[in-house]
Parts: structure tokens; sequence; C-alpha cells
């Protein structure tokens, strides 16, 4: 039985027709264009309010009162106000000419205690100004102690350069963070429109199905089909429809993505391997076909469109269980439950794209879980046809197991 | 081409869904060119038959033959079917299923379009053409699909109570449609249960019920050789002698419904013996009606 038969490319190219014309495929496709174009709006204007916000020179901001006259305030011309006793520092940071007030007690060389006084308190209160003060402080307390040169090593003794030793002992220089940060969000993000991809799309594929046996239209095209031409005409449909959907995204991402990175100070340059994001895309598109399929099938083997979408839900299942253990996908990537979720045909494709984003997968690891869902696709959908035909055979019987079994047999 | 007489050949098909035997050793051929009636009570087994014949169940004996071969997917593209389950695709517009199945029966996009608005012109729905589906009336979708049945032109269409459900001007719609399909060389053969459809539309039928054939045949040998049932007479008055129960009368013309008891020449000689003048003597036939309900019920005594 063919499986690209003219049949096929009919029904490929009116179900890719009407899958492009439903409205919430339009909304997800044009969902990551719509953000990017929006981030490319308000990460400038964000990134402006931020660095307004920030003053170039936090120091002057600071206020301190110095019981324990540890703070000699020499070198720095621009530096912190220094009053003569709390009430002062206090009055000043109601007229807001400081942020903060730091008190030295007379006793601070002995117990190392400072009283930070400041107007606003709270979980989002801004804590930078006390490693601001910190370092003022140390300077303030080695100065004269130490010699000038040595000054800025003794307050900032380590700038780490850090490198990673791979499984196989090659010794290479860690990415830069914009690059982590990609190589973590790329995959995640992917494994999340993957998931949102397979409720909105292949539930529609599920619909067409049961929609087309419930009201008996199925019996004029299977007069000019076979079921496997059916199916797979559905289901590539849907695979091109989502291979569109995803061109788009990586397309808009690829345009936009560095136009708003450039916006954001010292983001550096963010950069995504190739060979990550052919995984991903590979991985992508097996996950579609595979949910598609399944939807088919269930399609096929219920009697009407509400019996159907009851049954899609439970089916959806497999692909969001691993997001419910992305904590421990993310922290043992290479765990025994991430191994064994790589492999299992319905939870493949969200674990593995959850592994990418945590580290790297081994390159066999990803070729032979997506050999597992790319074979499961196409022996399903072999067996989603049988089950397809099986049900047109059993029109006006009892649905028993020897009746469906025996339906099966006959099925071609 | 092959050559073949019998555009249809229904061989001894057997089926059974469980015990229940559904259809039972069914046999008759539909000609080249005519409109053949499958008459039959409901659940006597008709759709099922239809359906083995197109292949979409598998019989459990029996053969087919369809244009002069055994039916394949390529040969059912020369088919035109309409299911007696009705429905489309309610979200689709009509042009689009129209062009879908249209192409599934080997037309091409734009032959598909050009013969899907040119049909829909023919019945009326060229103003829906690009509505969706769930935006028709019942008679409307069922005319779509019967446009679909039609489309590609098939040589041999064949129409599951293709009247149910219609009004009675779009039944006289799809009434001459069918005429028009046979005289552009179309054999058709549909399955109804009414039978002023038959008398009208068809020179041939086979008549099923509890899963048997019970008539096959031209219509008018099959009224033959049941012989008159009614004796019509016009005259200014009927014989005291024949007000029975069995007898209509209006503006001077009688029916009687003749048995063993009430025969034409009693009939006839009640009329002379009473002195009524008798301006028209008419032997009449049985209708397909009168047929079908006399077969069913015999056939339901019997079994």
């Amino acid at each position: 039985m063919r499986v690209f038969s003219p049949e096929t490319r009919v029904i490929l190219s009116e179900e890719f027709r009407r899958q492009i014309h439903r409205r919430s495929w339009q909304l997800l496709t044009l969902l990551v264009p719509s953000v990017l174009v929006l981030a490319l709006v308000v990460v400038p204007w964000v990134s402006n309010a931020v660095s307004n916000d920030a003053s170039p020179n936090q120091l002057n901001r600071i206020g301190y009162v110095d019981d324990a006259d540890v703070i000699l305030a020499l070198a720095i011309p621009d530096g912190p106000v220094e009053f003569a006793e709390n009430q002062a520092g206090a009055r000043a940071l109601l007229n807001d000419e400081v942020d903060a007030v730091f008190v030295l007690p007379s006793n601070y060389l002995e117990t190392g205690s400072v009283l930070w006084m400041r107007s606003d308190s709270g979980f989002f209160s801004d804590d930078s100004l006390g490693s601001v003060f910190t370092e003022f402080l140390t300077n303030e307390l080695i100065a004269g102690l130490v010699e000038p040169d040595l000054l800025d090593r003794v307050v900032r003794p380590a700038q780490f350069t850090i490198f990673e030793v791979a499984d196989d002992g090659t010794i290479s220089e860690e990415p830069p963070d914009a690059q982590q940060a990609g190589e973590f969000f790329v995959p995640f993000i992917f494994a999340i429109l993957l998931m949102m991809a397979i409720f909105t799309g292949s539930g529609s594929l599920l619909q067409s199905v049961a929609d087309e046996k419930e009201n008996r239209m199925i019996e004029m095209i299977i007069t000019s089909a076979t079921p496997l031409s059916i199916m797979a005409g559905k289901v590539f449909a849907l695979g091109a429809a989502g291979l569109i959907q995803v061109t788009i995204w990586v397309g808009s991402a690829a345009l936009l993505g560095p136009l708003i990175i450039d916006q954001i100070p010292n983001a550096g340059e963010l950069s995504i391997g190739l060979d990550l994001l052919a995984i991903v895309l590979l991985m992508f598109i097996a996950g579609y076909f595979l949910f598609a399929v399944i939807m088919a099938g269930m399609g096929a083997a219920t009697t009407s469109v509400r019996e159907a979408s009851q049954i899609s839900a439970i089916v959806t299942v497999p692909a969001v269980v691993p997001v419910w253990f992305s904590s421990l996908l993310v922290s043992q990537p290479d765990g025994t439950i991430a191994r064994v979720l790589s492999f299992v045909p319905f939870t493949a494709p969200t674990t593995i794209l959850i592994r990418l984003s945590a580290g790297n997968v081994s390159a066999l690891e990803v070729a032979g879980s997506l050999l597992v869902v790319v074979a499961s696709g196409f022996a399903l959908l072999w067996v989603s046809a049988r089950i397809f035909r099986a049900g047109l055979l059993l029109y006006g019987q009892r649905m028993s197991l020897r009746n469906m079994w025996t339906a099966l047999r006959q099925a071609d | 081409m092959t050559s073949y007489d019998d555009v249809l050949e229904i061989d001894g098909l057997n089926k059974t869904f469980g015990d229940r035997v559904v259809v039972n050793d069914i046999s008759f051929q539909v000609r080249r060119g005519e409109i053949f009636g499958f008459l039959g009570p409901n659940g006597s087994g008709k759709t099922t038959t239809i359906r083995m014949a197109l292949g979409i169940i598998k019989q459990d004996s029996g053969t087919v033959r369809m244009l002069g071969q055994t039916p394949d997917r390529a040969l059912l593209k020369r088919v035109g079917y309409l299911p007696e389950d009705r429905g489309l695709l309610r979200k689709v517009k009509v042009m689009d299923i129209l062009r879908y199945l249209g192409r599934l029966k080997g037309l091409s996009s734009s032959d598909a379009e050009d013969r899907g608005t040119e049909l829909l012109h023919r019945v009326g729905l060229y103003a829906h053409r690009y509505k969706k589906v769930e935006g028709l009336s019942r008679g409307m979708t069922q005319l779509v699909q019967f446009v679909s049945s039609i489309l590609h032109e098939p040589e041999l269409i064949i129409l599951d109570e293709p009247f149910a459900g219609l009004d009675p001007l779009n039944v006289q719609l799809m009434k001459q449609m069918l005429f028009e399909q046979r005289d552009r060389g179309a054999t058709i053969m549909f399955s109804t249960h009414i039978m002023s459809d038959v008398e009208e539309l068809c020179e041939r039928v086979a008549l099923v019920a509890d899963s048997h054939l019970l008539l096959y045949g031209s219509i008018d040998e099959i009224k033959r050789d049941r012989g008159a049932s009614t004796v019509r007479v016009t005259a200014p008055s009927m014989p005291e002698s024949l007000r029975t129960g069995r007898t209509t009368a209006e503006n001077g013309v009688m029916e009687f419904n003749i048995g063993e008891e009430l025969k034409s020449e009693i009939i006839l000689r009640a009329f002379l013996d009473a002195g009524i003048p008798v301006e028209r003597f008419e032997l009449l036939l049985p209708t397909m009606n009168d047929v079908f309900i006399e077969e069913v019920t015999r056939a339901r005594i019997l079994a």
C-alpha cells in the first residue's frame, strides 16, 4: 500500500489549505513574531528607564555616620555624604538627598555591625547600595596599609574565566552568558511551543477525522482513496502546516532577535549554534508528526467528535509529562529518568528539547530518540489506517473485541 | 474499453452481522443507460448491499462486477455515490468541498471548480458557493452532496435514498437532473421506498425485504404478471349490488378492487343487469405501491 499516492497529495493539499485558514493556527503562528516585535519596542524603553533610574555615581547617593571614626574619605571627591548624627541622616533620606544612610557605631571595629537606614523597604528594595558601601568601606579601611597598585586586587581579587571539561576530555572555554541564555531558552521555548502546537494543531486533525466519520462524508472519500492515503494526507498536511509555523518562528527570531539583543546594554552577542538549531527543529517536527498520527488514530477509533475530543485530552498528557519532570531534567540531563523519557516515543520530543536546554545531549542519543519518534510515527500511521478501515467495516455491528479483531484482520 | 451491457452485476451477495443475516443471496444487474430502482422497506438490506457493491464493507460471499470489471479504487473513480447518511464538513466552504471531492475523483482543481460552479448554478446554490456548510439548510447541504456525486461525470451513479428529506421542488429538480445524467449516457441506480418516485423514474427494479430479493425485473412485466387489480368504470350511477367497502366513486368514475370474490366479469354483469349504461370500463394494473405492500406483507407473513 502506498503512503504517497496521488490521493495522498490531494488530501494533503486540501487539508493543508484548511489548516492554514484556521484562526487558531494563524494566531499561534503570529504569536512569536508578535512577541518579538513587542520586545523590540519594549526592550529599549525598559533599558532607558533602567539606565535613567540608575545613578552614574551611586556613591553620592549614600550617606554615613562614622561614630567609629574609621572613614577618612579623602580619596573620593564626589563620594558619600557624611552626617554628624543619625537624625541628620534620616532627614536627608526623607528629603531624597540620599538613598541610604549607613551608621558605623563606635564599636564597629570590634563587631563589624553597621546600621542601614533607607526610606523604601520590603522584598523589592534595591540592595545594591550595600555592596557599593561595602566596597567604599573596604577602600577606606585598607587605605594607607596596601600599595595603591594592589588596592584594586584586594577589593576584587578574582576575575574568573571558566573552562568546561567534557566527557571526552576536551577542555573548552565556557560560552558567554548571552550564548548560554540562548542555548537554554531556545530549546525550552520550543518544548513549550511544541506542546501548544500539539494541543491546537493535532486537536484539529482529530476533529477533522472524527468529523468526516461522524457525518458519513468518509463514505464518499473511501471510494476514492485508501485509508492509509487518507490518514497520511491528513497527517502530512498538519506536518507541513507545522513546518511553516516553525519556519516563521525561527525566521522572525533570527531576524529580530539580534536587534532586540542590541538594545540591551552589556548583553553581549547572542549566538546559537546551527547544530543545536537543527536538532531543535528536527525534534519539533518529529514530535509534531507523532502526535498528529496519534490524534488521527484517535479520530479513527472513536465514533463521534465529542468522544474524540474527550479522549484527545488524555492522549496529549504524555507530551506534558516531561514538563512535570522539567526541574529534574534540567538538573540531571543525563540521569536515568531523562534517558528513559528520551526513548519513550510519546515523551521523547519534549524531553530531548528540555534536556538540550540544560546542556549537551550526545548526538547518538538525539539520533536514537529521533529514530524512535519517527519510526513510531510511521508504525502508528499504519495502525491508524487499519483502525480507520476496521471502523468502516464494522458498520451496523456491535463494537466487541472479537468484531474489532476480525475487522482489523480484514482491513486493507 | 471493455464491452459490457451490465454496468453493475451483483451475484449471490451474502452478509451477516453477528448472528443477524442482513443480505441473503441477492443477485441483480443494472443495465447500461437505465435508471434502476432498488426498493425495499427500512432495514431490508439495501444500504448494506450498496456498501458492499462499492467495497466500503466486505461481503461474506458473492461477487460484484462494475463497468465490466471487479471494482477497485481506480474503477470507483468512474462511479458517483451519494450515501444514505448525509453530511459534509460543517466548517468548510461549499466550493472547497466540491474541489476536494472532485480532485479525489481525478479532476484537476480548476476543472472541479468549473464543474462545481456550473452545477451549483443548476441547483440554485451558486450564491452560496463560498459559504460554510454550517450556514446551509439541510436540503441545501443534500443538494451540494448530490452535486459532489455527479461532479466528475461518472459512468455509474449510485444514490442511496436521494430524495429523503428534500422538499417537493428540490425532489423535482433532482429528478430532472437524473434524467439529464441518463441522457448524457450515465447509468443510475437509486434506493428508495417511495414508489411514486420509482414509477416516475425507473424502467426496472429490484425489491428486497428482510434481506431477501423478492422481485426483480421491468416494472411493466412485474405489473402484468400480477394482472389487473382494479376496475375503473365511468357510469352515471352504481348498481346496489356493488356498494361494498372496496369501492370508491367520484364524479361518475368508480373504482373496484378486484379479487377472488369480486371479479371484473361480475362487475360488468352488475351494471348490465341494473340497466345502467357504461361509458368506459378499464382494467387497471397494480401500482408499484400495491406491489410493494403486497410483496413485503406476504414475505413477512411467510418469514
